[in-house]
C-alpha cells in the first residue's frame, strides 16, 4: 500500500522526521509492542511459560531473593538466561495466586524447578533419573491444579497449619521442597546441564524470534508502509486493528488519474416542472440507455394512459411513483459526456418530500434548477408555498453556490424569448435577494425542452422560433461550470484531511454484506481500510469500493462511492441500527456526538414563531433528527430577552436533541459539511445556521 | 374515576374530604394533580412487616392514613405513588411511620384536604363526569418509520415505534426491493395497530404521514381485516381517518391535531381545543401585535388589566409545593373567569402543554393589543 498513507502518517507525526528515520522509527517502537501482543496471546498456553514468567515478576522479588539465599548451590543464576518480556504472565498462575495467598510460594518453587528440568531431560540421554523426574513432573503439575493426588502435595498443604510463624512455616516448608523436588536435580552434573541449557534460547525464545524475524521480512515488504497499529477504542469493542489498503497505490498516477473531470448535481425545482423527465432525457440523449428500453417505458406509460411520463419512468422506478406520476425519492445515476463524467441526483418536487431532497443535495456540487415556463405554471411554483423558492433556499443553506436554471416548457411558450427574459429577471432578483444571497456571476440559464430534448443534450437549431438563442445547451452549461470546492488542488491538502463520509443510502446485499453509498465530503478513503461508523461506533474494515459502479482502491474528496462492509463486524450483526445520514469517519476523527450545541440560526418566513420548546425536524447533510431550541441565547437587534424567534430574525440559540440517539456534528469553523444545520416544521423550511459550539459531548 | 362521597363544607372553609375510585392509567394522573403535600390520604396499600422481632419480612395488607410529604408519576410506567408520614397506628405499623404506597386500580381512596379550591374540585368533578372519556388512536408515520400513540384528554402516550430500513430505489436494481420493503412495513405496522387499538373504544383512528404512506396503511389495515375476517375493525373503518402531516416524527402529532378534518371529529375534546388555542396564541405572537404574551408578569399584569381572552396555564404550576404560587394562579384563573375569559389548564402530558411548560408555564391570548413591556398601561 501507499506512500500516501504513510505520508498521512507522517504528516499526523508532526512532519518532523525525515522518510527514513520515520522507518526505522516505525519498526523500532512497534515492534516490541507487536511481539508483546503475541505473547499475548500466548498467554496462558502452558504452565511452563507461565511459570517461568512468574519469576521475573517484580512483585515476587523479595520472594526471589529469600529464595536464593536457601538453595545458593542448588540453582545459580535462576533468572539471568530467561529473556521473555516481562509484562507477560499467566493468568492461571495469577488466579492461583490469589485463591490461595499462603501455599503459593510452594506451588511457584515447585513450578520454577520444573521449569528448569525440561531442557535438562531433553538435552540429555535417557536415564532412570529422568523417569522419576517425569513422575515427579507429573505430581507437581497436579498439584498446581489444585487437586492434591498424591500424599506428599496432601502434606505440603496440610503441613502449614502447624506452623503459627508464617516465616517459620514457609522455611518449613521449602526445606521439605527442596527435600522432595530437587533431590535429583541437586547434584553437580545435573546443575551443570541445566547452567547450560538456560544459557541456550528456550523454547518460547525461539518461538518469538521465528515470529520477530517473519515480521521483520514482512515490514521490509512493506518498506515504508504504516506498521499495523493496534488502538483501543473507548468503548466496548475489546480491539480495534487499523488495516491496511488492499492495494498499494502509487500516489501521482492515481492522482492524475482524478485530475480528470467529474461532476455532481442535484435537479431541484417545483412539482411537475419536469425534472425527471429531463433527467429521463438527458440520459437517453447521451445514451446512457438505449432505445429499447425507453420504448418498452413509453409503451407501458401509454398503456397507463401516461404517456409523457414514459422518460420520468426510467427513474421513477416504485409502484407508488408510478401510478401517482410524482417522484418520491432520490435517484442517483452517473452518464458520460464527451469530456466528463456526471453524477446526477433526481430530487422529488413535492412538498412532503424535501427531507428526502435535502438529503440528494447533501450529495451535490451544482444545483440544476428546472423551472416551468408556462404561463401560470412557473408563478405557481414560484410563489411562497412553491417549491422553487424552498429548494433553492435550501440549496444555499447546505452549501450549494452554482446554479443551473434551466427554463423548461418553453416550447409550449413557442419558445418565446421575451418569456425567457422576464423569468430571468425574476428568479435572479430573487435568487440574489438577500434572503437566498446566490452571486449572480453563478447562475446560469438555459432554455430548454425536456421532452422534445431540444437543447438539452444537443441543439439541432431546426426552430426557427429558437434562433434567438446561441448560448451553450445545458450540458454544455453544467460542463462549463467550475467547482472550486471539488477541485484537489495538492495531495498535501487531501492527505491533511480527515475522512467524511456521509451515508446516503444502506442496503443489505447478503445476509453477512451490506453496502453503502455516500459521497465522500472530505479527505479519501480506500479499500481495506477500518473506518468508524458515527454514531453507532462501529468500526468495520471496507471490503470493497466502488465508484460509479466500477471498483476502485481509493476515493477521494467529491466522489460518490459504494463501499461494502461484512455485517458481521457491527457490533450487533444487523444493520437495522444504521441510519442514512450516519458519518463514516477515520478512526480517529475529530467528529465528536452530541446531544445539544449552539448554532447561530437565520429565521426565513414563518407562519408561527420558533419558540423555546418548539420540536422541528433538524437536518445535517442527509441526515435529520428531531430537535428543539433549549435556549435563546442572543437575539440581533433586540435588546429584550425573549423565547421566541418570529421571521426574519438572526439570533444564537442552543439546540437540543430529542431522543436517545446522539447525533454527529462538528463546528462550521472546522469542517463546512457537517457544520451547516436546516431547522423545518409543519412542511416548510424556518432556519438555517451554522454550529458555533458543541455542549455535551459524549 | 368514581366519586363515592365527600363530606366538604364548600361554603365555609372548603374543608373536608372525599372517597374515589380511581379506574384507569389516566386517573392516576388526575391524583397526581390532585393530591398535593399536607393532604391526608387513606389507602389500602402494601407492606413489609416483621412480625417478629429478628423474623422475616411479610408483605401485608394494611389499611393506612398518610399524611402526605410527596407524590411522584412515572408517565412511562403509568405508576403513582404517595409518600408520607403515618398518622394512625396500626396492628402493624406504627404512627409516624413513614410509607411509600402505589396508588392501586379499583380500591378506594380517601383523600382529605384543608382546602378544596376550584382547581382541585375541578379536576374531581372533571375526572368523575359520566360522559364517555374520548380517546384516539394515532399512527404518525413515514416511510420506515411508524409512532403508535394514544392520546386522551390529559396524556399522549407513545404505545409503539416501529421502525423499518427501507432501501432506495436505484437506477440499476430499480425499485422492486423498495416496493417489497414497503409492503412489509406496512404489514408490521398494521399488525402492531390492530394488536394495540380497540376499535369498539376508540373515538377515530388517525393515520397521518407526509406523501401517500397514511392512504397505504389505510389500505394495508383494511386488506388484512378482510383477509383475516376481523369483524370488529371493518364495522369500525369509518373511524380510520386518514391525514396529513409533514413528517413521520412524533411532533407530526401536534399538527395532525390542529388539523381541520380531525378537528371536526373531535370538536369537544379537551385537548384538541387546547391545541387549537395554543396555536391561536402562535400566530398573534408571531404577528407580533401585541395581543400574546406569556411569562408569569406578563400574565399577571394581563390579568390585572382585565384584558385577558384565554388564560393558559400548565398543571404543573397547579402542582407546586409553594402554596402561595398555587394560590396566586388560581386567583388569576378565578379573576379572568369572573371578567368572561376563558382558562385552559395545559396537561403537561401532552405536546402543547410541553411546549407552553417550556415557555414559563403561563400565557395569555388578550382580547385586544396592549403592551404590557412598559410600565405605564398604554392601551389602544
Amino acid at each position: 500500500m501507499s506512500k500516501l498513507a504513510l505520508l498521512a502518517k507522517q504528516r499526523l507525526e508532526g512532519k518532523s522526521k525525515g522518510l527514513a528515520g520515520l522507518s526505522l522509527a516505525d519498526s523500532a517502537t512497534r515492534l516490541p509492542s507487536k511481539l508483546s501482543l503475541l505473547a499475548k496471546s500466548r498467554e496462558g498456553k502452558g504452565i511452563l511459560g507461565g511459570a517461568l514468567n512468574v519469576s521475573d515478576k517484580p512483585s515476587l522479588g523479595p520472594k526471589l531473593i529469600k529464595k536464593k539465599g536457601v538453595l545458593p548451590t542448588s540453582v545459580p543464576k535462576v533468572a539471568a538466561p530467561i529473556e521473555l518480556p516481562s509484562v507477560v504472565e499467566s493468568s492461571q498462575t495469577r488466579r492461583r495466586r490469589r485463591i490461595r495467598p499462603s501455599s503459593s510460594e510452594n506451588r511457584e518453587k515447585g513450578s520454577e524447578s520444573i521449569s528448569k528440568d525440561p531442557p535438562s531431560a531433553t538435552a540429555q540421554e535417557p536415564s532412570p533419573m529422568d523417569e522419576l523426574l517425569r513422575v515427579l513432573l507429573t505430581v507437581e503439575t497436579r498439584s498446581l491444579q489444585n487437586k492434591p493426588i498424591c500424599e506428599t502435595s496432601v502434606a505440603l498443604l496440610s503441613t502449614k497449619r502447624a506452623y503459627p510463624n508464617v516465616e517459620e512455616s514457609q522455611n518449613k516448608l521449602r526445606k521439605l521442597a527442596d527435600n522432595i523436588f530437587l533431590a535429583f536435580t541437586n547434584n553437580d552434573p545435573n546443575i551443570a546441564k541445566a547452567k547450560a541449557n538456560f544459557n541456550r534460547p528456550s523454547p518460547d525464545d525461539k518461538v518469538l524470534e521465528a515470529q520477530k524475524q517473519a515480521f521483520e521480512l514482512d515490514l521490509k515488504k512493506l518498506s515504508l508502509k504504516e506498521g499495523t497499529v493496534e488502538k483501543r477504542s473507548g468503548t466496548a469493542t475489546p480491539v480495534i486493528t487499523e488495516t491496511k489498503p488492499f492495494v498499494k497505490l502509487d500516489l501521482a498516477t492515481e492522482l492524475s488519474k482524478y485530475v480528470q473531470p467529474h461532476k455532481s448535481f442535484v435537479v431541484i425545482g417545483h412539482v411537475d416542472a419536469g425534472k425527471s423527465t429531463l433527467m429521463g432525457r438527458i440520459l437517453y440523449d447521451t445514451g446512457t440507455v438505449d432505445a429499447k428500453t425507453v420504448n418498452k417505458l413509453v409503451r407501458e406509460a401509454e398503456k397507463s394512459g401516461k404517456g409523457s411520463f414514459a422518460l420520468a419512468w426510467l427513474l421513477d422506478q416504485t409502484t407508488e411513483e408510478r401510478s401517482r406520476g410524482v417522484t418520491i425519492d432520490i435517484c442517483s445515476t452517473t452518464f458520460k459526456t464527451d469530456n466528463i463524467i456526471f453524477t446526477a441526483i433526481d430530487a422529488p418536487g413535492h412538498k412532503d418530500f424535501v427531507p428526502q431532497m435535502i438529503s440528494g443535495v447533501s450529495q451535490a456540487d451544482i444545483a440544476l434548477l428546472v423551472v416551468d415556463s408556462i404561463n401560470g405554471e412557473f408563478e405557481a411554483g414560484f410563489v411562497m408555498d412553491g417549491q422553487t423558492k424552498e429548494h433553492t433556499l435550501l440549496a444555499k443553506s447546505l452549501g450549494i453556490e452554482q446554479v443551473c436554471i434551466a427554463i423548461n416548457k418553453l416550447d409550449k411558450e413557442d419558445w418565446s424569448q421575451a418569456r425567457f427574459e422576464d423569468i430571468k429577471t425574476q428568479l435572479t432578483l430573487f435568487l440574489t435577494s438577500k434572503d437566498v444571497g446566490f452571486h449572480e456571476e453563478k447562475l446560469h440559464f438555459v432554455p430548454i425542452s425536456g421532452l422534445s430534448g431540444t437543447n438539452v443534450v444537443k441543439n439541432d437549431r431546426s426552430t426557427p422560433e429558437f434562433a434567438w438563442y446561441n448560448g451553450p445547451t445545458l450540458i454544455g452549461c453544467l460542463e462549463d461550470i467550475k467547482i472550486p470546492e471539488s477541485h484537489i488542488s495538492s495531495l498535501d491538502e487531501l492527505l491533511s484531511e480527515e475522512l467524511n463520509l456521509s451515508i446516503g443510502e444502506i442496503v443489505e446485499i447478503l445476509s453477512s454484506e451490506f453496502r453503502v453509498q455516500g459521497k465522500v465530503s472530505l479527505g479519501m478513503i480506500q479499500a481495506g481500510e477500518t473506518v468508524r461508523f458515527n454514531p453507532t461506533n462501529d468500526c468495520l474494515q471496507v471490503q470493497a469500493l466502488s465508484v460509479q459502479a466500477k471498483g476502485e482502491p481509493v476515493a477521494v474528496r467529491g466522489q460518490i462511492v459504494q463501499l461494502s462492509f461484512k455485517t458481521g463486524q457491527l457490533k450487533n450483526k444487523s444493520i437495522d441500527d444504521l441510519a442514512v445520514g450516519d458519518l463514516i469517519l477515520n478512526l480517529e476523527s475529530a467528529v465528536r456526538l452530541v446531544s445539544s450545541f449552539e448554532a447561530s440560526i437565520v429565521t426565513f418566513h414563518m407562519d408561527k414563531p420558533l419558540l423555546v420548546g418548539t420540536p422541528f425536524v433538524l437536518f445535517r447533510n442527509n441526515a435529520s433528527v428531531s430537535a428543539r431550541i433549549s435556549k435563546i441565547i442572543l437575539i440581533a437587534n433586540s435588546k429584550r430577552k425573549k423565547m421566541h424567534l418570529v421571521s426574519q430574525q438572526e439570533a444564537k440559540v442552543e439546540i437540543e436533541i430529542v431522543g436517545d440517539r446522539l447525533f454527529p456534528v462538528a463546528e462550521f469553523s472546522k469542517n463546512k459539511a457537517l457544520g451547516r444545520v436546516v431547522l423545518r416544521k409543519e412542511g416548510a423550511t424556518i432556519a438555517a445556521g451554522t454550529v458555533q459550539s458543541l455542549q455535551n459531548v459524549a | 374515576m368514581k366519586l363515592l362521597d365527600k363530606t366538604i363544607a364548600l361554603e365555609k372553609d372548603k374543608s373536608g374530604s372525599l372517597s374515589l375510585i380511581p379506574q384507569d392509567k389516566e386517573d392516576l394522573w388526575q391524583l397526581y394533580n390532585l393530591i398535593q403535600k399536607g393532604d391526608m390520604v387513606e389507602l389500602l396499600t402494601v407492606r413489609n412487616v416483621k412480625k417478629t422481632e429478628g423474623g422475616k419480612a411479610e408483605r401485608v395488607h394494611v389499611h393506612l392514613k398518610l399524611a402526605v410529604e410527596s407524590v411522584d408519576y412515572v408517565p412511562s410506567d403509568e405508576v403513582m405513588r404517595i409518600r408520607g408520614k403515618t398518622v394512625e397506628q396500626n396492628e402493624y405499623v406504627p404512627n409516624q411511620s413513614y410509607h411509600t404506597a402505589e396508588v392501586q386500580l379499583n380500591k378506594k381512596l380517601k383523600i382529605n384536604k384543608a382546602e378544596w379550591d376550584d382547581i382541585s374540585y375541578g379536576i374531581v368533578l372533571a375526572a368523575s363526569s359520566v360522559e364517555k372519556k374520548a380517546e384516539v388512536g394515532a399512527v404518525v408515520l413515514q416511510e420506515g418509520v411508524a409512532h403508535l400513540c394514544l392520546v386522551t384528554d390529559t396524556m399522549t402516550v407513545l404505545r409503539n415505534k416501529i421502525e423499518k430500513a427501507i432501501p432506495r430505489k436505484s437506477r440499476d436494481a430499480g425499485g422492486s426491493a423498495h416496493d417489497k420493503s414497503i409492503a412489509k412495513f406496512l404489514d408490521m405496522v398494521q399488525a402492531t395497530v390492530s394488536r394495540n387499538f380497540d376499535f369498539e373504544k376508540l373515538k377515530v383512528i388517525i393515520l397521518a404521514s407526509p406523501g401517500f404512506t397514511a392512504a397505504a396503511l389505510q389500505k394495508a389495515i383494511l386488506d388484512a381485516a378482510v383477509k383475516e375476517d376481523n369483524k370488529v375493525i371493518l364495522k369500525n373503518k369509518s373511524k380510520l381517518l386518514v391525514v396529513h402531516s409533514s413528517t413521520g416524527y412524533l411532533q407530526g402529532l401536534e399538527e395532525v391535531l390542529k388539523d381541520p378534518l380531525v378537528q371536526k371529529n373531535l370538536n369537544d375534546t379537551k385537548f384538541a381545543r387546547e391545541a387549537a388555542v395554543f396555536e391561536d396564541f402562535q400566530r398573534n405572537l408571531n404577528e407580533d401585535d401585541d395581543r400574546a404574551w406569556y411569562g408569569p408578569k406578563e400574565v399577571a399584569k394581563a390579568v390585572e388589566l382585565g384584558a385577558v381572552k384565554y388564560l393558559m396555564l400548565t398543571d404543573s404550576l397547579f402542582r407546586s409545593d409553594d402554596i402561595a404560587a398555587r394560590k396566586h394562579y388560581i386567583a388569576l384563573s378565578e379573576e379572568v373567569k369572573n371578567l368572561g375569559g376563558e382558562v385552559f389548564v395545559f396537561s403537561t402530558l401532552h405536546e402543547s402543554g410541553e411546549q407552553l411548560e417550556r415557555l414559563t408555564g403561563a400565557a395569555v391570548l388578550l382580547k385586544y393589543p396592549m403592551n404590557l413591556e412598559d410600565d405605564d398601561e398604554d392601551e389602544e
